[in-house]
């Protein structure tokens, strides 16, 4: 009688769960997965003017190995990636600051490293492109006070990445920040206290102690800024935009696939260049996950 | 007790999936007004027209009290790319504006409403537009819409600058020559100012010089490029040589940064080639106002210049199509017209155009835009334009930075816009 109680009740709960995770498993179902298996679909197809498409193999697929174009973005969106890799290291600098003990405000440092994760993108294109502004921007000024006669940062082929990928670490900081002073949380104060006794400088308990417990977030972080920084689109669209002499210079791939697929029309091709996005995103993850071993350090 | 879980389980379930259901139906459009009534969506460019537009609507809807139209403005960089997005999912607004460069695109592309049913069954009276206007918003012989507006180019200038330098202002029978030994007087670098700015690749005015040098952008018959030609690249070499030979003109970089408009009116450019439809944006500002003056674009060898307009469409998979028609004739009619005159747009109704030029402020002497239309040609354009005018604006944009000389980038503009236009169907 035990057990046919637990297998009646077993039933009743499984029910339940599935009516609960089906809202956000159907709306992932419809508007993620089934537009990525259409998009692969798409991408072995040529699109017409107003709709309508005809199957053309792998056609796509071998034009994108071609496109220096293609290559050139590829390039402007590793040189982007490296970028905010750079942001890395110094969330970490950041987040060991915030953590130290009797802080006062921490609760507003916290705030004001957060905000321009919750800014629109738009908001924080707009202002920095005023900042970077050849002629009249401040950053200009400022190094003008120093005798530096500033470049058009944004409409520049040699510095537009450049600014972008400032922007990006910037408005990327507050996250990793969170993530990492979540890490710091979780190192046993004993291990300081140990070190300490030691008597270990604090330079030295920060990067024996400290950075090498923190390689699991470090790991985490990294993976997600990494996979973030390669769809880099919207800092592109909103500082170069499209006429701007710095766009070749600048172009990522997924400003590429919307030039392609969405101002050209030309779907097919940029489905093909969006699953080859896909391609790289998992090499360089699977990349990072085989090489973790010899530096992540767990437990 | 597991009983009790099971069916708190089951409550919250049930409070889930009714959750789901109510925004369901709340996303769903509401049909909104009931039997008759219906609303149809006007999509434009233009910010500074908005006002004129909601204007004609507003009239437009007390004599249609049944119909509602609804007026969205997209900025221009994103209009086209949203307007493609939507003829192609079938969801277009049901009146739009299109351009001379786009028309043959979405002409071509069967995205249009043929209206010269429509014109024959209301009596619509199209003898009210220009030749030229309704040749625009005719392809394969089928109109298909009513023209809005005519533009033109002229020159743009700051007489106050001309007179502080004390030189005399641009007039009739100014030649190419004069204007760039004027520009060059006028440049002071250190001071940030500049005689002549050198418009962007994108604003498709290297069209009007080529024209004047007496060459061709495209051939009479649509089928190939006269970007290569000699006429061809003198006038492109023109606006290259503005930036990289006689230094009179902010970089592109600089272009770019900040609009040339926005320095035009702060007085840090003496001379701009400008359409007509800167009488509408600037009239408003004072500075303008008191400034600037409008004169003929300068000699070449040639008479001539690009004239463009926008015309008044319906899409073909609108809904609406009846009160979409009603709509389009009231903007074609004559009040519409007035009041876009009056707003500085030339209209396309030939007998409403005095009074643009009137209601410009005296001082901008807008009546050189009529003069330059009757030696206009219309804007050149083909089917899938998009290809060859992004290709041609990413190959000058290096040209304009000295990057690549104008020949090699004419080359290889005329060489992608012969295969385009080779093709590309007729007109």
């Amino acid at each position: 009688m035990g057990r046919r109680r637990r297998s009646g009740l077993y039933r009743g709960d499984v029910l339940a769960a599935y009516i609960l995770i089906a809202p956000t498993a159907i709306g992932l179902g419809v508007f993620l997965l089934w537009p990525a298996i259409q998009t692969f679909y798409f991408s072995f197809t040529e699109w017409g003017t107003f709709g309508g498409h005809t199957w053309t193999g792998l056609d796509n697929y071998a034009r994108v190995f071609t496109d220096p174009d293609f290559f050139q973005s590829l390039l402007n969106t590793f040189v982007l990636t490296g970028f905010a890799l750079l942001g890395v290291p110094i969330a970490i600098a950041l987040a060991a600051l915030l953590n130290t003990v009797g802080l006062r405000g921490v609760t507003t440092y916290r705030v004001i490293y957060f905000l321009p994760v919750v800014t629109l993108p738009a908001a924080i294109a707009l202002v920095w492109k005023y900042l970077f502004n050849g002629d009249f921007g401040l950053i200009n000024a400022g190094l003008a006070l120093i005798g530096i006669d500033g470049p058009n940062w944004v409409a520049d082929p040699r510095f537009a990445l450049f600014a972008i990928g400032v922007v990006s670490i910037w408005a990327g900081l507050g996250y990793n920040v969170v993530l990492f002073l979540a890490g710091l949380q979780s190192i046993p104060t004993e291990l300081y206290e140990a070190a300490e006794i030691d008597g270990a400088s604090k330079v030295r308990t920060f990067f024996s102690v400290t950075i090498p417990l923190l390689t699991p977030t470090t790991f985490f972080v990294t993976v997600i800024t990494v996979i973030s920084a390669l769809q880099t689109f919207d800092l592109v669209y909103l500082m170069i935009g499209k006429n701007s002499p710095a766009l070749p210079a600048s172009k990522t791939i997924v400003y590429l696939f919307y030039e392609k697929g969405i101002i050209q029309s030309n779907g097919g091709y940029a489905a093909a260049i969006a699953f080859v996005l896909l391609a790289v995103i998992g090499l360089v993850t699977l990349f990072q996950f085989r090489v973790q071993k010899r530096w992540v350090h767990y437990g | 007790m597991p009983r009790i879980r099971t069916r708190r389980h089951s409550v919250v379930a049930g409070a889930v999936i009714a959750a789901t259901a109510l925004i369901v139906a709340g996303c769903s459009s509401s049909p909104g007004a009931s039997d008759g009534d219906v609303e149809i969506r006007y999509a434009i460019w233009d910010q500074a027209q908005k006002a004129t537009v909601e204007k004609v609507v507003a009239e437009f809807e007390e004599a249609n009290p049944n119909i509602t139209v609804k007026v969205e403005v997209s900025p221009w960089d994103s209009y086209f790319t949203k307007l493609r997005t939507a003829v192609t999912s079938g969801t277009a607004p049901d009146v739009f504006w299109l351009g001379k460069t786009d028309f043959p695109t979405y002409a071509d592309g069967g995205a249009l409403l043929p209206i010269d049913d429509l014109v024959a069954e209301s009596d619509f009276d199209t003898s009210v537009f220009s030749e030229t206007a309704v040749d625009g918003a005719t392809w394969d012989g089928t109109l298909l819409g009513l023209p809005k507006d005519v533009d033109s180019f002229a020159l743009w200038y700051n007489k106050t600058l001309f007179a502080e330098a004390g030189i005399e202002p641009p007039s009739e029978g100014w030649t190419q020559q004069d204007l760039i030994d004027a520009a060059i007087a006028l440049t002071d670098k250190d001071a940030g100012q500049y005689g002549m700015v050198s418009s962007a690749p994108g604003d498709q005015i290297w069209f009007n010089t080529i024209l004047q040098e007496g060459g061709h952008v495209i051939s009479d018959d649509g089928k190939s490029s006269g970007v290569n030609t000699p006429e061809g690249i003198q006038g492109i070499q023109f606006w290259v040589d503005l930036i990289q030979k006689y230094g009179v003109s902010p970089d592109l970089q600089q272009m770019t940064d900040t609009d040339p408009t926005a320095l035009f009116q702060s007085g840090k450019v003496a001379m701009m080639y400008f359409g007509s439809w800167g009488v509408n944006e600037m009239k408003t500002n004072p500075y303008v106002v008191e400034n600037i003056s409008i004169a003929p674009m300068a000699e070449i060898k040639v008479p001539g210049g690009t004239a463009g307009g926008i015309t008044n469409v319906i899409a073909k998979s609108s809904k609406h199509a009846d009160a979409a028609w009603l709509f389009l004739q009231y903007l074609g009619g004559e009040n519409a017209a007035k009041y876009q005159a009056e707003a500085g747009i030339i209209p396309a109704y030939e007998s409403a155009q005095s009074i643009w030029a009137d209601s410009a402020p005296e001082s901008l002497n807008a009546r050189v835009f009529l003069d330059a239309l009757k030696v206009a040609t219309p804007l050149p354009s083909s089917v899938d334009v998009a290809i060859w005018r992004d290709f041609a604006i990413e190959e000058l944009t290096q040209a304009w930075q000295g990057n690549v000389d104008v020949p090699t980038a004419a080359a290889r503009i005329a060489e992608v816009m012969d295969d385009v236009l080779s093709s590309a169907g007729g007109e």
